[in-house]
């Protein structure tokens, strides 16, 4: 072990399954009801009042950023940090955000009603005076850098910082950011993740206008009298699975976690989550909805967060998949996992955390940091996150004396992302 | 609350040694033109170019003007089949821009190494307008087929679109940090070069702002000109009347690259990319710490990351909004930053030229800092009437002048507290 090693001392998670770090461990070990809906991994109903300390930071933000916050709140309790204890010149935020949605100017909704005509149409000069009854701070409410304002002012944070809009690999960039500059001795820790905004209506049916999104399976589901959490519900988001229904199902949430070098962590009395190793990006170049099939960027991407790493694919024990139902996207990486690890005699298992978790796009690849050492502990792949089909040369039993696992990205966008980690013995 | 050792600079670090990064092409759609000659020959000659906004009927709207970037036209040659719906006013612009940045790094003609080539852009919240809400949301038809136009709002679309251009396969990054979007997407592109993880970074800004949700936003908070009589003279950063900015739009797309590889196959230097300083003010939302915390430790990381002295730069463009606030804090920590040399380095603010760019700005005035040092001109400072006493800051003359000068350094500062700086180098031809 090194005192520069760079570790991850807490997670604050929110997500329709669970609220913080050992209840998404729990979560993962329930076997009731497998969620099948957007409904199920929506949080509409989430009140970010009850999990934020300073509740003036919500009176101008959105209900994602709302979300987003509470996950900061529970980062800074789940890592046992006390705001002071660095400079806030040393410490880094880092944040993948979804960028602006449509609804986030719904502050301006009695504007927009009153500046309608009777043909329907708004009337902009009409909406230039009306709008000026709305709240001053309308605007504000759908800046996409909310979370990074507001959680900085909470860790009293003033140092280096990011804000990432790049879809489902943004959480990613943010801690591979973010942990490079803790490398690189330019800050002593970081708080990074991402939030999601899958509550907002026209957001979802963009998704859906691109033929991304899953038909939803609610009729069918209440004729379903199965309770289980097994891979076997027909209607469960299975990514990988051939008859499993095309299309991802996107998912609210938020996640955090803290990074700092071991020694540091050490001093302050930390709990050590897991290691963080390396991470690397890469992209297909295509644009737009498109993804190279032979997964020619994902696999050098790999090979990159492994080069990171200073390991080879023999070391890594655990496949974390990012895999959330839009086949193409899930073929390449599948493709990709194939050709990394062809010799079958080092083998990892693979399990897909969208099971449970649903598409978090913006903050997905970060609760996996916290759950490595956990599936190492308990020595088994979570029924939960498992997949009911032999991906040869996937195993579904984890071998214990691999120690490192991989975390993947990947977007419809053809953008991906990888992070290894190490377990913590506890 | 006691800090403890753990929070000093950990010395035991080995300092990473940076590779050189430089600007190979620069690509501009601006109010002032629509290629980066014709903008910086705009700016030379201090054009004004603000008018009543024709974007939209802005007619009741507490401010009603703008900087547009007029009769524009969109390469569509660059354009792949299918790409269309996807396309916003700031997607147009970043495209045109990014054709002229790659061709002016001759990169249409050379082989590019895709794995070690990504993108680090700079966009803005751009959202559909009032006709979309009429017919789509309010009534929430969300399947009716004019939804799509949603899709052109997504946040990393520009990104990917100018990914595929240049056939990135290094990864494809997007920011939005408010203003400083396009100079926190600059300095992650310089540090992506100078630290290894790419050769080549395709990288900079786009943004049009120019909408009545935005222009509605704005005028709530207290940010904007109402000087609607004026146009021309409403943005006047650093005058003593200035009472808010005054829209802009466009994109600036600037290409960085690893020293040694643009030398190897004879690429023309435009210049260096030197040092780089982010921070976070966390004090308020809109507003900057009242001591110009935040902008000050930026502009600080900035010259200790180039390794030079404050009295080696001579041009400072600052973020300079024209609102009170901004302007006066800003000049402050110049102030602080540069202390009694502050008085004879030239500072100007050319948003009483382009407007706010918002999302691109940082990048736009990244790049007339490279002209300023390739050409060894100072932008001049238009629109002052009446220095402002409280901004002590000697700003450049009213016309274009000629200046030696080795370095310059970009400001920006963004709602919700990212502050950048980032320095240009001259290279000596």
């Amino acid at each position: 072990m090194s005192a520069d090693e760079l570790v991850v001392t807490g997670l604050g998670a929110v997500t329709a399954a669970a609220i913080g770090s050992q209840a998404h461990w729990d979560r993962l070990q329930y076997r009731g009801k497998s969620p099948c809906s957007a409904e199920d991994y929506g949080l509409a109903q989430f009140k970010a009042t009850e999990h934020v300390r300073d509740r003036r930071q919500l009176k101008s933000v959105s209900h994602a950023d709302g979300i987003g916050l509470s996950a900061i709140n529970g980062l800074i309790t789940d890592s046992g940090y006390q705001v002071g204890y660095y400079r806030s010149e040393r410490i880094g935020v880092y944040v993948g955000a979804a960028g602006a949605t449509v609804a986030d100017n719904d502050g301006y909704m009695d504007a927009l009603i009153a500046a309608t005509e009777p043909n329907g149409r708004v009337s902009s000069p009409r909406f230039g005076k009306t709008s000026t009854t709305s709240r001053p701070v309308t605007l504000l409410v759908g800046l996409a850098n909310n979370v990074l304002c507001y959680g900085s002012l909470l860790l009293d944070a003033r140092g280096p910082n990011s804000n990432y809009v790049s879809s489902s690999t943004s959480a990613h960039l943010a801690l591979i950011n973010a942990a490079k500059r803790l490398a690189r001795g330019q800050i002593d820790m970081a708080v990074a993740g991402g939030y999601s905004v899958a509550t907002d209506p026209a957001y979802a049916a963009m998704f859906k206008k691109l033929g991304l999104l899953r038909d939803e399976v609610a009729e069918e589901r209440a004729q379903d009298n199965s309770p289980n959490n097994s891979p076997n519900n027909p209607y469960a988001l299975r990514p990988f699975q051939s008859d499993a229904p095309a299309g991802t199902i996107l998912a609210d949430g938020a996640a955090f976690v803290m990074i700092e070098r071991r020694a540091a962590a050490a001093a302050r009395g930390a709990k050590v989550l897991a290691q963080y190793c390396g991470g690397a990006i890469g992209s297909d170049g295509l644009g737009p909805k498109r993804c190279d099939p032979n997964g020619v960027a994902l696999i050098a991407t790999i090979t990159r967060a492994l080069a990171a790493a200073g390991i080879s694919s023999s070391d890594i024990g655990l496949v974390l998949s990012g895999a959330s139902g839009v086949q193409a996207v899930d073929q390449v990486e599948l493709r990709a996992l194939r050709q990394i690890f062809n010799d079958g005699a080092h083998s990892p298992a693979l399990a897909v955390t969208s099971r449970v978790l649903g598409n978090l796009m913006e903050a997905g690849g970060i609760i996996e940091l916290a759950l490595v050492s956990e599936i190492y502990e308990s020595a088994r792949i979570p029924e939960s996150i498992s997949l009911d089909v032999a991906l040869s040369p996937f195993q579904q039993t984890l071998n214990r004396a691999k120690p490192y696992a991989l975390v993947l990205r990947s977007s419809p966008w053809g953008e991906y992302s990888c992070v290894v980690v190490k377990r913590e013995v506890v | 609350m006691t800090t403890n050792a753990a929070s000093a600079p950990n010395q035991s670090i080995k300092r990473q040694q940076k590779r050189r990064v430089v600007v190979t092409g620069i690509g501009a759609v601006t109010p002032l033109g629509h290629t980066l000659p014709d903008t910086w020959n705009g700016l030379l000659e201090g054009k004004l170019v603000a008018a009543l906004i024709k974007r939209f009927d802005a007619t009741d709207y507490p401010s009603q003007i703008a900087y547009e970037v007029a009769d524009f036209k969109l390469r569509r040659d660059l354009l792949q089949t299918g790409e269309e719906m996807y396309l916003n006013d700031a997607t147009r612009f970043a495209i045109n821009a990014a054709a002229e940045a790659m061709e002016q790094a001759k990169l249409t003609s050379v082989q590019i190494e895709p794995s070690r080539t990504a993108v680090c852009f700079g966009n803005g919240l751009t959202c559909p307008g009032l006709d979309w809400y009429s017919e789509v949301y309010l009534p929430k038809k969300f399947d009716d087929p004019s939804f799509t136009n949603h899709i052109r709002f997504f946040a990393d679309q520009i990104s990917s679109l100018l990914g595929r251009m240049i056939g990135a396969q290094g990864g494809v990054t997007t920011i939005h940090t408010a203003c400083a979007s396009s100079g926190q997407a600059l300095g992650e592109a310089y540090e992506m070069i100078a630290y290894g993880d790419a050769d080549l970074v395709l990288t900079g800004g786009s943004d049009s702002m120019i909408n009545p949700f935005s222009a509605a936003g704005f005028a709530l908070l207290g940010a904007l000109s109402d000087r609607n009589e004026e146009p021309t003279t409403a943005s006047r950063p650093f005058d003593r009347g200035r009472d808010g900015f005054v829209f802009g739009e466009g994109a600036c797309v600037l290409i960085f690259e690893d020293y040694e590889r643009a030398i190897q196959r004879g690429a023309n230097i435009i210049a260096e990319v030197c040092g780089y300083g982010v921070t976070e003010s966390a004090y308020r939302i809109t507003d900057l710490h009242p001591e110009g915390r935040g902008p000050i430790e930026a502009m600080e990381m900035a010259l200790n990351d180039a390794g030079i002295e404050s009295s080696a730069v001579g041009y400072v463009n600052v973020h300079g909004t024209s609102t009170q606030l901004n302007d006066r804090i800003e000049a402050l920590a110049i102030a602080k930053v540069f202390g009694e040399y502050s008085q004879r380095m030239f500072v100007s603010s050319t948003k009483s030229m382009t407007g706010h760019m918002i999302a691109a700005a940082g990048a736009i005035e990244f790049a007339f800092c490279v002209m300023a040092l390739k050409h060894q001109l100072l932008p001049p400072s238009i629109n002052i009437f009446e220095a402002d006493p409280d901004c002590r800051i000697s700003l450049t003359p009213k016309k274009v002048t000629a200046h030696a000068m080795r370095y310059a350094l970009s400001n920006s500062v963004g709602f919700g507290g990212s502050n950048t700086a980032i320095i240009a180098g001259r290279i000596d031809t």
